[in-house]
């Protein structure tokens, strides 16, 4: 049987996310910058509920939504664990979000006035850094 | 068998003119934490009095696991804990004795290993008289004890009011470890709405003996939101804004904290001549605060 | 249910064997310094009086700390019936309060028999059992007072003061006393509920406060409504009783000097033997004969009317009167050693009272001590049934001795010669019951005596009727009335009655509370009260009146049909007393 992946990641109460949103959140970033791998296995709902100190529900609810977005996959009576990616979303919504994501960011630049050529280069650099996390 | 934990059907307390409880109608379903927020005053202690049948209500009806609270058998009793914000017990007794005493009292389904897993993570000694321990220590070895006795339904009446950082991390570790048992219901009742935040299932706010939500956490954080506009001049008339919880202006830009707000809500300020107007949602704590807030009387705009 | 009560005895453990310490060095301390055994009634009901507050106090104490909400939610919500609760948590401070009550009474008795040559009779025994009935009577009040609605609890408790007012001796105080600490018992347990703040749940709890209410609120009624009046009177300086008295009055007659009363007494005649009286009654020494002893030693009394003891100061021997064998026995007062015991041919009819000059008063017997031959001599034996109520009085030549029955004078010389005639020079029956009897006066006449007897007892703001009788005895012995007059009453006569028209039915329950086991008392043989039709009608009245409020309010209240007319039952049977019990207790509407 696996061992469960150890996972590093916190909540914070009083933030404007609840706090299944932040679970969610921050377990897609460590899939995505391979902090979990495919076919790590992930802590129990009650263990991850008493390592984060939140009720298990909400725990359970944050594995329910990953796996329905196929972040997860759940084994039967061995646990949930990263499942391998597939495109859960449609090209046009993909396409959508990035629209909306790409519009988030245009508005934050330009409300800094920041030039337009060194913010498409940073966002590069974020880009290849992620790139040599998922690497090393 | 009721499918209910706690139904109130109507309940009122009266204490004189005021009203503690003002036809409350309340059905939590059994399984989970129900967290129960209100001012000082909003009637939480007055109704765990009244669930537990120390005090009787004026008029209406309340029902536990059931049974009419005033009917309670001691076999009802059994299966309810209750710790209270003062983690009451005999001061002048010894750890060990409380503990033969509850251990015999709940013998025919005392959960050895909660108790052990919560008393674990304080340091008490069997000889010890309650009335040396600290506040922090004998919140722990209540709740311990309301765990031990494995009760379908446990009643926590502010249980980490007034303890340290460390003490109420482990007070709620127990609390997380013992809710999950199956077929339990917790209803809890607290300030902290960082706690309630981790822990509840349900959020039950109470104001002036009236119930007021009844939801998911998150649900009633969503009913929330907080505008901020640029309006020249006064603004809109706060009585031509339903659903206004709070209004303040903060060097000439109001900020808006909304119930329930309306869809065209953005468009409603513009059109009474906002320039901008940015909307956002709240942390919790907030949405409570503000929520509880709303009648009284804000800074001066 | 066990361990709550052992916790509940180890809560009190310390407590309990430092006022054990301190009670047994007490009284062991006062067994050395005086015989407690033997001491007047004064005493033991003072000691009384200190149990009963260390019973209140621990009470208060205990259910004092358990009383506060949250206290009593931890209390009570456990998976036991509040029943057992109480069994366990009273059951442990009664346990530990009877045992640093009784556990030094029994040492001190054990002690008082074994060491030295002095005895401890079964009464005695009783005594220290009455003790510790008492010190639980304390306890359950205290407890009652802590946990019941501050509405009503005190009115309860005024009930609970009956062993101070009860006339029961001997078995019968320990039966009255065990009653009451029972009574308070079933009260604390009726109180002894989740929610504190109702009136009792069950209907036997509810009915049972409801009377003892009303039985307090009509003592309260009777007693502080006569201070109000009382008070009233003497700061509006309209007090029947200040300055002179009222002429032809009760007070005017008990104040009066015996010369003037036997005057007015005889004012009624104006023939020519009552003016040779008259001239006489200016001339002559009145005496006045002391009235009835109110109370009279009894067999097995728990108490002493007195100290059952008298010294033989010339044999050094102190003599102590045994109620178990009926017998003095005698101590020698230099090293305690037992000088056998001392009887008198016949033996007592009663427990003999020693009163001034070496005398005995033992039942229908008069008895001396001579101090020539060691013994006892019977002096004067009244016909069988007869009993001496009063310490006889020497009036001129003349020795009176009072029964209960009559008047007798002796010549003085029978105390001395105990071998001469007990017969008496005059019997002179009372012309009314002796309880009675407030006063009696008594002058020499050339040839018999003149005897006044004022009987006012209970007539001057009390409901008896009061009257003055002179008696003429001949010197041939005997006795005839010449005069009588009527004392009219001081007090007005709505006061006099309050306590029939306020309610006729507790004051019947009261006298026959406070009589229940008397022994028997010459003071409590009275004269029949006459109670007018007015206040048979005025407390009907009253009581259809209260019972019409009652009604009024619960209707107010939504108190179902059959509890309404419960209550008006009750109220229409015991009057305002209850109509008050019932607006503090306000019953709510499911009982």
């Amino acid at each position: 049987m696996s061992r469960t992946a150890p996972l590093a990641i916190t909540i914070a109460t009083g933030d404007s996310r609840p706090i299944v949103r932040q679970i969610i959140d921050a377990i897609r970033r460590q899939i995505s910058t391979g902090d979990l791998s495919v076919g790590d296995k992930l802590p129990s709902v009650r263990g991850l509920a008493q390592q984060l100190a939140i009720n298990p529900n909400t725990v359970s609810k944050s594995y329910a939504q990953l796996t329905a977005e196929g972040w997860l996959e759940s084994r039967a009576g061995l646990g949930l664990f990263v499942a391998a990616r597939r495109d859960q979303l449609s090209a046009a919504e993909r396409e959508r979000r990035l629209g909306e994501a790409v519009d988030r960011f245009v508005g934050e630049v330009i409300a800094i006035r920041y030039p337009a050529d060194e913010a498409v280069a940073a966002v590069a650099d974020a880009f290849d850094a992620l790139t040599l996390v998922r690497s090393a | 068998m009721s499918g209910l934990a706690i139904e109130t059907r109507g309940l009122t307390r009266r204490h004189g003119r005021k009203h503690a409880l003002d036809n409350l109608d309340l059905a939590l379903p059994r399984g989970g934490i129900h967290a129960i927020v209100g001012a000082n005053g909003a009637g939480k202690s007055t109704l765990f009095r009244i669930l537990l049948g120390f005090l009787s209500p004026s008029g209406g009806e309340v029902f536990v696991l059931g049974r009419p609270s005033a009917a309670l058998t001691p076999d009802d009793r059994r299966r309810i804990g209750f710790v209270n914000e003062e983690h009451t017990l005999p001061g002048w007794a010894t750890v060990a004795a409380v503990l033969a005493m509850q251990r015999r009292l709940y013998a025919d389904r005392w959960d050895a290993r909660a108790f052990d897993t919560v008393i674990a993570s304080f340091d008490l000694s069997p000889a010890q008289r309650i009335g040396q321990l600290s506040r922090g220590e004998r919140a722990g070895f209540n709740l311990a004890l309301a765990l031990g006795q494995a009760p379908e339904l446990l009643i926590l009446d502010e249980p980490t009011l007034g303890l340290d950082v460390v003490a109420r991390r482990r007070l709620l570790d127990a609390l997380i470890e013992g809710a999950s048992a199956e077929d339990r219901t917790v209803i809890y009742c607290s300030h902290q709405i960082e706690e309630v935040e981790r822990l509840a299932d349900t959020l039950v706010v109470l104001e002036r003996g009236s119930l007021r939500n009844f939801s998911a956490p998150d649900d009633f954080r969503e009913r929330i939101t907080q505008w901020v506009a640029n309006v020249p001049f006064k603004g809109p008339p706060p009585d031509a804004m339903p659903g206004l919880l709070q209004h303040r202006k903060i060097d000439g830009v109001h900020h808006y904290m909304m119930l329930d707000a309306e869809p065209g809500f953005a468009d409603f300020l513009r059109g009474h001549g906002a320039t901008s107007v940015q909307t956002m949602p709240v942390p919790l704590d907030r949405a409570v605060d503000a929520f509880l807030t709303r009648n009284h009387a804000g800074p001066a705009a | 249910m066990f361990e709550l009560y052992k916790a509940e005895c180890r809560r009190f453990r310390w407590w309990a064997l430092g006022a054990g310490a301190l009670h047994a060095g007490i009284l062991l301390f006062f067994d050395r310094m005086v015989d407690p055994l033997q001491q007047p009634a004064m005493i033991y009901e003072l000691v009384a009086a200190i149990y009963a507050g260390a019973g209140v106090l621990l009470g208060l104490f205990q259910a004092g700390s358990y009383a506060r909400i949250n206290q009593w939610m931890a209390l009570l919500h456990r998976p036991l019936s509040p029943r057992r609760v109480l069994i366990a948590v009273a059951g442990g401070s009664a346990t530990m309060l009877a045992a640093a009550v009784l556990v030094p009474i029994l040492l001190l008795l054990i002690g008082h028999g074994l060491i030295g040559s002095r005895f401890v009779d079964a009464r005695h025994w009783l005594l220290g059992l009455s003790g510790m009935l008492i010190a639980l009577t304390g306890l359950m009040g205290g407890i009652y007072a802590a946990l019941s609605p501050r509405r009503y609890g005190w009115l309860v408790l005024i009930p609970a003061l009956l062993p101070t007012a009860s006339m029961a001796v001997g078995w019968a105080a320990i039966v009255v006393q065990t009653g009451v600490l029972v009574a308070l018992a079933l009260l604390v347990t009726s109180a002894f509920k989740p929610d504190l703040a109702e009136p009792p749940r069950t209907i036997t709890g509810l009915a049972g406060t409801a009377l003892t209410a009303a039985m307090g609120a009509y003592l309260l009624l009777v007693v502080a409504g006569d201070l109000v009046f009382q008070t009233l009177w003497i700061t509006t300086g309209t007090h029947p009783l200040n300055g002179v008295p009222p002429r032809g009055g009760v007070t005017e007659a008990t104040r009066a000097d015996g010369a003037a009363l036997i005057e007015a007494g005889l004012a009624g005649r104006q023939d020519n033997r009552a003016r040779l009286w008259r001239e006489q009654v200016r001339l002559s020494e009145i005496f006045e004969v002391p009235p009835t002893m109110k109370w009279l030693p009894v067999r097995g009394e728990l108490t002493n009317v007195a100290p059952m003891e008298f010294d033989d100061e010339r044999r050094g021997t102190r003599w102590t009167f045994s109620h178990d064998d009926m017998r003095f026995h005698g101590v020698r007062l230099s090293d305690g050693a037992a000088l056998g015991t001392l009887d008198v041919p016949g033996g007592f009819d009663a427990p003999p009272l020693p009163i001034e000059g070496g005398h005995l008063i033992a039942g229908g017997s008069l008895l001396g001590f001579d101090a020539d031959d060691g013994m006892i001599h019977r002096s004067i034996r009244l016909p069988a049934g007869e009993t001496i109520v009063a310490r006889p009085s020497t009036a001129g030549t003349a020795l009176a001795v009072m029964s209960d029955r009559a008047l007798r004078l002796y010549d003085v010389r029978v105390l001395d010669e105990s071998a001469g005639s007990d017969a008496p020079l005059a019997t002179v029956p009372l012309p009314g019951p002796v309880g009675s009897l407030m006063r009696l006066d008594l002058i020499e006449l050339l040839d018999g005596y003149l005897v006044s007897f004022t009987y006012a007892r209970d007539g001057v703001d009390g409901p008896a009727d009061a009257w003055q009788q002179i008696v003429h005895v001949t010197g041939a012995g005997t006795s005839r009335p010449v005069a009588r007059r009527t004392l009219t009453p001081d007090f007005p006569f709505v006061t006099r009655f309050a306590p029939y028209w306020i309610s006729p039915a507790l004051k019947v329950a009261r006298d026959l509370a406070e009589h229940a086991g008397s022994g028997p008392v010459p003071m409590a043989q009275r004269t029949p009260v006459k109670i007018p039709l007015s206040i048979w009608i005025a407390a009907g009245l009253l009581a259809a009146l209260s019972a019409a409020v009652v009604a009024l309010l619960a209707r107010r209240w939504r108190l179902g049909l059959r509890a309404s007319a419960a209550w008006m039952l009750a109220t229409l049977a015991l009057g305002p007393p209850m109509l008050f019990a019932f607006w503090l207790i306000r019953p709510n509407r499911t009982a």
